[in-house]
């Protein structure tokens, strides 16, 4: 099969996905209906077509439109297996490293975690898949690479996209980093020091104005359209009246000359401030669409390689990945609709029919993966915590206040609120038994685990995406 | 030169910095401390709601007319915290309350139901006519600040994040006063200690043997004690030279400590002051208990929660019964707050705080505050946020008026407390407190706060068709420029880039800047950011921002003392939405995701060589390596 197609950049540079004459449309009868567009939905779904490619009609519902903003675009397989139980757990999980092998870290998991419930073998399959559809790195290496982020810290990741590749915090050589002085979330000098201290080599970082007037917030998204299209951002401010004052107006505030190109003049301001460096980190917002070409112009520009720390949200990266996913959707055959799943009819234990924004239709199988608590698969009100779509059971305390932690960075109940499921990825109903014979979960709605502390959200959501995915397709 | 008089005012809430303005003015030396950033909300009714009296007109009218007096004083010297929002008063009876209002010179308009929904179209449908008054809201937080600021330019000695430690008294009079001070925000557990502290203070208000003394509200029958005579005695204000008349535009960044992230002890002081006002709120009893003094006091409840945008663009009240906080909803900036109080033991939803939650109340009472304003409003928007307020009233109760109580009935001259009072009244209350000090020592010198404006509230042209909006977007410009009042143009005016920081409110960095380098902010404090500039008050509650804001701290601060303020004022903001259902639990997965998640900052590795090289370094994959980096006879 052929699935790079459309999801490795064509030779102009632009991601040239989102098209909507690719789009395919829906069956009016899905095999397989997949009720959430993150990470963990599309792989259900790029998994249900691949998998019996002539035979089942894959749609997918993309029940909230922002689902990668919050993604850094990295695939996290396992970073940290499990919190310590000790009385000094924070001291203790602070300092304790991250897996090198998360493969090797596996059978250190309880027994109902996703990775032991599925096996290390779906695991892999799963991520040959992604390697498969997907153009990033890191597949090559059994180890876990170590990204920077945008606060100074490192984090441990499995996969890489090609624009992180340059910059691995692992890579024992040297950094600079640029920072913008209109995008504040990533302050270029603070997250060197911070790197810096803790890494065993030099990290220097320079901030520049980039070209143009930026008045949006946050920024990201401005800058990333700006160097896609080659055209400096012009803001939006009211125009001044400089009749109205004696003085003369200060230099920020008089009215732009020609509206220019982005990407020369940025690299000349980083050329001029920069030191010489091997590799040079940019927060990502090098284009949204053509950061193949983006890129590529400044390492030729500053003879270094150039990579990219996540931002956001909204995460520019994360839309990258969607656009690459999207395009292996369009490829594999996928209808993708956007709506909400309105109403759905059971009988005997199986789901029959959905509605779907005025469709009414039937289904031969289901897989929901709308994500957790953090949107929009669960949701919290004064009743309790629910999943609204299916009603499936969610288990929680009654006592509000228990949910969470006094602290910010605390082991939250709410890590692993979710639905439980049995082997076969079914949601179970508080008496243990399946909710629906043909209703599958992945992703972050499976509870029972915090995968924000394990680093491991995208890897579940691979595997139990995928496996989701091949079993429902017929 | 005469003798000047030593005050030192605990508490910095309205009142306290309230209480430090005005000494400052009538020239005495004021020393002003409180354990948190100022205002924090654990002083005064903090429901945002300038009262025009109309809702006391008929059972306090004297209270009533003093509401409208300040109301009006307010909008004079602070016009930058005031909105003009107007008000409504739904309830029973809005004829005679009407009449009652006319009878304390209050306007108020009886409006049918149609015309109170157009007039203000979130209110509930239920709502069967209601009374126009001259209400308005207030920014609590804007007031106290620019109250603190203002002392300070008149000489006072603005100390947050200190907490008094002992009071030493002798032969019956105070002596010294022992003061900690906390230099950075250490770690979450430091913040925890404060909140504590608060908890532990109402323990301490029973069992003393004076409980039964009536506290004393009056001016005369005090001892004049060792009153010092007047010191100056002209009675023009003088400004010291040492305040900054403008934050951000002298003195340059914050003071490059040396010993940065070296000494995290508290500085320990004692102050030989010569007398003592408690203005600490709910802690009023703790900080009296010091000195073997005891304050008996009934705690009420009142909780407040925090709307995002403005369900509401009137203040909407309806009277509550006689000695109890009516319930508000009040649209005050990019918020609303909601608030009703509940007496102690009269409703299960006021839960003792435990050790977890502080000054968050239950999840029933957050819940409840929704059901009381359901019939008021119509729908009470996302909430955000929820504050528990104890407030510490005199026993017997005195209603919402203030009392004082003098220890010097406790063989303990110079130690006042001050407890009761609003928001709306609180300049007024503070006259009368200094009337009385400075009575003690002889000093005779008129209350000039009711004249002079406070830094922000100046009158100054609107400089939007001046200058256009600083380069800003213009609902940028305009939600800074209505909490910065007259210091607009000093604050937003920079030379190079002004991004927002917190894009939810509108904050820009110059704007923190500003407030970082205000003198009577800590060190390295970002709640005192948090109160002057609203920054991770929206959404996200700092979830998205939090970062931002604190890395406006490097690098005049080390990356240790950034990261540890970070945290400190993500937990603080944590706290406030634990009880809150709905979707403010999804921003909060959201939050958490993204700092244990995305950002790692629960891990903290400091790798070598060897540590490092565990790990995929890329080199497996040698055709990702660029090959453009001909590095050899480049030439910058």
């Amino acid at each position: 099969m052929n699935g790079r197609a459309d999801a490795t950049p064509s030779p102009s540079g632009e991601d040239s996905l989102g098209d909507p004459s690719e789009t395919v449309t829906p069956s009016d009868t899905p095999d397989v209906l997949v009720v959430g567009g993150g990470l963990a939905g599309c792989f259900a779904a790029l998994s249900a077509a691949r998998e019996h490619p002539a035979a089942a009609a894959v749609e997918l519902l993309v029940t909230a439109a922002d689902r990668f903003d919050r993604h850094p675009g990295t695939i996290d397989v396992l970073g940290y297996p499990g919190r310590s139980t000790d009385d000094d757990s924070t001291a203790a999980t602070e300092h304790r490293q991250p897996v090198e092998t998360p493969f090797d870290a596996i059978d250190a998991l309880p027994e109902d975690h996703p990775y032991r419930r599925l096996g290390r073998d779906r695991l892999r399959t799963a991520l040959a898949l992604f390697d498969d559809e997907l153009d990033y790195s890191g597949e090559r290496s059994e180890h876990n690479a170590l990204v920077p982020t945008h606060t100074g810290r490192v984090r441990p990741t499995a996969r890489y996209p090609d624009w992180m590749a340059a910059g691995l915090a692992s890579r024992d050589e040297p950094m600079g980093l640029v920072g913008f002085e209109q995008a504040p979330a990533l302050d270029a000098a603070f997250v060197a020091d911070r790197l810096g201290e803790r890494l065993p080599y030099e990290v220097t970082a320079v901030t520049v104005e980039f070209p143009g007037r930026v008045t949006e917030s946050p920024a990201g998204p401005v800058l990333a359209r700006a160097l896609d299209g080659d055209e400096a951002p012009s803001g939006d401010v009211g125009t001044p009246d400089f009749d109205v004052v004696e003085e003369e107006p200060p230099s920020s505030l008089t009215p732009d000359e020609e509206q220019g190109p982005a990407r020369e003049p940025l690299v000349e301001r980083v050329r001029s401030e920069l030191a010489l460096e091997g590799r040079v980190g940019f927060p990502a917002v090098l284009g949204e669409t053509a950061y193949q070409t983006v890129r590529d112009h400044i390492e030729s520009a500053l003879y270094a390689e150039v990579f990219e720390i996540p931002v956001g949200p909204p995460s520019v990266p994360g839309r990258r990945l969607e656009r690459r996913l999207h395009a292996a959707l369009a490829d594999a055959g996928v209808a993708v609709t956007s709506g909400a799943l309105e109403g759905f009819e059971a009988d005997d234990g199986r789901i029959d029919r959905v509605s779907l924004s005025g469709r009414d239709r039937a289904v031969e199988s289901v897989v929901l993966a709308t994500g957790g608590l953090s949107g929009p698969g669960l949701v919290a009100d004064r009743a309790g915590v629910h999943e609204p779509v299916f009603d499936c059971h969610v288990d929680h305390p009654d006592d509000r206040l228990a949910w969470t932690e006094p602290t910010l960075l605390a082991d939250h109940a709410f890590g692993r609120f979710g639905v439980s499921v049995d082997d076969e990825l079914r949601p179970l109903d508080a008496t243990g038994r399946p909710e629906y014979e043909n209703l599958r979960a992945a992703g972050r709605i499976v509870g029972g685990f915090d995968y924000d502390a394990e680093q491991s959200a995208d890897g579940v959501a691979l595997v139990t995406g995928g496996a989701a995915g091949r079993w429902s397709s017929p | 030169m005469g003798y000047t008089p030593h005050v030192l005012v605990v508490g910095g809430g309205p009142l306290g910095t309230g209480l430090a303005r005005d000494f400052a003015i009538r020239g005495l030396e004021v020393t002003l401390v409180d354990p948190g950033p100022l205002a924090a909300p654990r002083t005064g009714r903090m429901g945002g709601l300038l009262a025009s009296g109309a809702q006391f007109a008929r059972e306090d009218p004297d209270y009533a007319q003093r509401c409208l007096a300040e109301n009006r004083t307010l909008f004079e010297i602070a016009g930058h915290c005031v909105e003009d929002t107007g008000g409504l008063v739904v309830g029973d009876n809005l004829d005679g309350l009407q009449t009652a209002c006319e009878d304390c010179s209050i306007a108020a308009q009886h409006l049918s139901a149609e015309a109170a929904t157009e007039r203000e179209p979130g209110l509930d449908p239920a709502v069967d006519g209601a009374l126009a008054v001259p209400d308005a809201a207030i920014d609590p937080f804007l007031l106290t600040v620019a109250a603190a600021r203002d002392a300070r330019e008149y000489g006072a000695d603005i100390r947050p994040r200190t907490e008094v430690t002992d009071i030493v008294v002798e032969n019956g009079a105070v002596e010294t006063v022992v003061v900690e001070q906390t230099p950075f925000p250490v770690d979450a557990d430091g913040r925890d200690a404060t909140g504590d502290a608060d908890g532990d203070a109402t323990d301490d208000a029973d069992g003393d043997d004076t409980g039964g003394e009536p506290p004393d509200d009056g001016a005369d029958g005090a001892d004049p004690g060792a009153g010092g005579e007047s010191g100056e005695d002209g009675d023009e204000p003088v400004r010291s030279d040492g305040g900054k008349s403008v934050p951000g535009t002298v003195g340059g960044g914050t003071d490059p400590t040396e010993d940065l992230g070296g000494s995290l002890e508290p500085t320990v002081d004692r102050l030989d002051v010569d007398y003592v006002v408690n203005a600490a709120g709910d802690n009023a009893p703790a900080v009296a208990g010091l000195a073997d003094c005891s304050v008996p006091v009934s705690q009420g409840q009142e909780t407040v929660t925090v709307a995002a945008g403005r369900p509401v663009e009137t203040a909407v009240t309806r009277p509550a019964a006689p000695g109890e906080a009516p319930d508000t909803a009040v649209p005050v900036g990019q918020h609303t707050l909601l608030a009703t109080e509940h007496r102690s033991g009269s409703d299960a939803a006021g839960v003792p705080s435990g050790p977890d939650t502080g000054h968050i109340p239950s999840p029933l009472a957050v819940d409840n505050v929704a059901d009381s304003l359901s019939g008021l409003v119509a729908g009470t928007g996302r909430t955000q946020r929820a504050l528990r307020l104890p407030r510490a009233e005199f026993d017997p109760g005195r209603g919402r008026d203030f009392a004082v109580l003098d220890h010097d009935r406790q063989d303990c001259w110079g130690l006042l407390t001050v407890l009761g009072g609003t928001v709306t009244t609180h300049r007024w209350v503070a006259e009368r407190v200094c009337d009385r000090v400075c009575g003690e020592f002889g000093i005779q010198r008129a209350c000039q706060t009711d004249e002079l404006q406070l830094p922000g509230g100046e009158d100054v042209p609107d400089l939007a068709q001046a200058v256009g909006t600083f380069g800003l977007a213009e609902s940028v410009y305009e939600h800074s420029k209505r909490r910065l009042g007259s210091q607009t143009s000093a604050v937003l005016h920079t030379d190079g880039e002004n991004p927002v920081v917190c894009s939810c409110q509108s904050v820009t960095r110059s704007e923190v800047a500003a407030a970082l380098d205000d003198e009577t902010n800590a060190d390295a404090d970002l709640g005192g950011v948090r109160v002057r500039t609203s920054a991770t008050t929206g959404r996200s509650q700092g979830g998205r921002c939090g970062h931002q804001v604190a890395t406006q701290l490097h690098p005049a601060y080390d990356g240790e003392v950034v990261e540890n303020a970070c945290t400190a004022l993500l937990d603080e903001r944590w706290q406030g939405q634990r009880p809150v259902a709905g979707p403010q639990q999804t921003e909060m997965a959201r939050t958490y995701r993204l700092h244990a998640g995305v950002m790692n900052r629960g891990h903290d590795h400091e790798m070598g060589h060897t540590d490092i090289a565990g790990y995929d370094d890329g080199s497996h994959d040698p055709a990702d390596r660029p090959t453009c980096c001909p590095r050899v006879g480049w030439e910058p």
